[in-house]
This record gives structure tokens, C-alpha cells and sequence, in this order.
């Protein structure tokens, strides 16, 4: 059980809770409440926060040369940023 | 004579080495590549587990994926409404369950890491099996969800939205596929001393980015309306 206490099973927790946090917000609103800008926001945000979770903790990018660390990022910022548009500004 | 042979030759320097050489020390008594042991390469400031290449292949296949996404999002724009109608007859409660079970994969495939550099081997081969049990699963709920909507009619051809949730989840579902392989053919290569951490932390990255690019799958296809 020792061996389960480590940063990346912490890291894990914090993925099912952000997991979580998403099937309440789509439950809220399939329940009649309006998918509204802010959900929206918040469901690209969370989808976004497990990405950088997984890519720095997980695949250890964190370590990584700079370039690596930077081309990872601009593809999380260019898909994030992607999904916004697409759902929310359009 | 050079200054190091006179502090090398009084036998009162050698009383207190530092305890990092006996670190060293112990580590080519017990025959284990010291790097191997500390999960990195401790000469360099930066590492990059396992083969680069396959970092590069990782990301040449999210930026694949991306483009998908964005061609996703420009067809809808164009004509929202059925896109809107079809993806009610989608289950989140099974996106959820799958988002869930690749998390745990890929917190299994960490741990199996983790278990194999400090020489734990059959715990490591434990996760490994783990991961590709998830794997497995994660496959065997993709399969139930492609049977239901046959069932009723709706396929590749139905409308746009059907082509897309086919098309983008049948290209993230080969990739697990593949990854599940790959888990299995490192296990053997493992369990007979043929591969090490290396190969496993390769195999990992690639793992991570099915993981990965499924957070981004769900909400796209599933929750955001």
C-alpha cells in the first residue's frame, strides 16, 4: 500500500474529481437546465486542466527539454482554444 | 608530484567519502545500472523517457486528431441542428465510465514504471496486466456502444454527425487496440528479461496519448451541446 503513495496517485485523484466535476455539469444540464456559455467554459477549462495533468505527471514533459514542454503546450492552447470557439464565441 | 596523487596517497581523505559514491558503490555491488534504479538519467538536467521518437510519432498523431476535431466543429457550424438531435443519442454515462477507465490505465502503466525501476519486476508485470485489462474493457464498452447504434439504424452513412463520431472514436479505438498490443508484447519482453524500462516507458507515451486524446473526444462528441 506504500508504494501507492506517491505524487502521481495524487495526480489521479485529481483526474476522476475533474472526471467528476464534468458528468455533473453534462447530468445538470440533460435535467432540463440550459447548457449555458459558463458550462461550456468550464467543461473545455477541465478537459484542458486533466490534459496538462497527464502531459507534465504522467508522460513527464514537465522534465523534458524546453522545445518539447512548448510544443505540447501550444497543442493544448490550439485544441482548447479550438473547442471554445467552436462551442462558445460561434 | 600532482596534487591529486598527494590527496589521493594520504590515507586520512579516504576515511569520509561522500555518500553518494557510496551510493555508487553499492549499486555496482548489486550489479544495477545506477540510472536504471533512479528512473533517469541524473547526468542531464532534462530527460525524455523512453524513445524520443515515439514522442514525435505522438505528437504527429495529436496534431492529426486536432485537425479532425477542427474539420468536426467547421461542419457543424454550418448546420447545427442535426448535429444537436444525433448526439442525444449518445451516452454519457458510458463516456464517463470509459473516460474513468483509461485514467486508472494510465495511473496502472505509471505505477508499472515506477514498480520495474526499483527492480519490483513481477509487480510491475501486475500493473501492466492491469492496464491492458483496462484496455480491454474500455474496447468492450466501445464495441456495446457501436452494436446499440446499428441496432437502431445508425451507422457511418446516417448524417454528418454519425460520420464523425464514427470516424474520430473508430481511429482513437485502433489506437487502443494497438496500445493493448503493445502492452502485451512489453509484458513478455519484460517477464523474460529482454526489455526494461526503457521500452516500457516508451510504450507508456504512447499509452497516455490514447488517454489524452480521449479527454478531449468526450466533451467534443458527447457532453458539449
Amino acid at each position: 500500500m506504500q508504494f501507492f503513495m506517491v505524487r502521481e496517485s495524487l495526480v489521479w485523484l485529481l483526474l476522476i474529481a475533474a472526471t467528476a466535476s464534468t458528468w455533473f455539469i453534462s447530468s445538470n444540464t440533460s435535467s432540463g437546465v440550459d447548457f449555458t456559455n459558463g458550462s461550456r467554459f468550464m467543461v473545455v477549462l477541465i478537459a484542458a486542466i486533466k490534459i496538462r495533468l497527464i502531459l507534465r505527471e504522467f508522460m513527464h514533459v514537465k522534465g523534458m527539454p524546453f522545445v518539447w514542454k512548448a510544443v505540447f503546450d501550444a497543442w493544448l492552447l490550439a485544441v482548447s482554444m479550438l473547442l471554445y470557439t467552436g462551442f462558445v464565441i460561434i | 608530484m600532482d596534487y591529486r596523487e598527494i590527496f589521493s596517497a594520504d590515507p586520512r581523505l579516504n576515511i569520509k567519502q561522500p555518500r553518494a559514491n557510496k551510493m555508487k558503490e553499492s549499486y555496482a555491488e548489486l550489479n544495477v545500472d545506477e540510472n536504471v534504479v533512479s528512473g533517469s538519467d541524473t547526468s542531464k538536467k532534462c530527460h525524455i523517457p523512453g524513445e524520443e521518437g515515439v514522442f514525435i510519432f505522438v505528437l504527429l498523431d495529436m496534431v492529426i486528431f486536432a485537425l479532425l476535431f477542427g474539420s468536426f466543429l467547421f461542419e457543424r457550424l454550418k448546420n447545427k441542428v442535426p448535429y444537436v438531435e444525433s448526439q442525444a443519442h449518445l451516452s454519457v454515462d458510458l463516456g464517463i465510465i470509459n473516460t474513468l477507465v483509461l485514467l486508472t490505465s494510465s495511473w496502472f502503466i505509471v505505477m508499472a514504471i515506477k514498480a520495474l525501476q526499483v527492480g519490483r519486476k513481477n509487480l510491475s508485470l501486475i500493473f501492466i496486466t492491469i492496464t491492458m485489462s483496462c484496455g480491454t474493457l474500455f474496447s468492450g464498452i466501445k464495441i456495446t456502444e457501436y452494436y446499440d447504434k446499428a441496432s437502431v439504424g445508425m451507422t457511418l452513412l446516417t448524417n454528418d454527425f454519425f460520420m464523425f463520431y464514427f470516424i474520430i472514436t473508430g481511429m482513437h479505438f485502433i489506437h487502443v487496440i494497438v496500445g493493448t498490443i503493445a502492452l502485451l508484447v512489453v509484458f513478455f519482453r519484460i517477464r523474460s528479461n529482454t526489455s526494461g524500462v526503457y521500452t516500457l516507458e516508451s510504450v507508456a507515451t504512447y499509452w497516455h496519448m490514447v488517454d489524452l486524446l480521449w479527454i478531449i473526444i468526450f466533451p467534443l462528441l458527447y457532453v458539449m451541446r
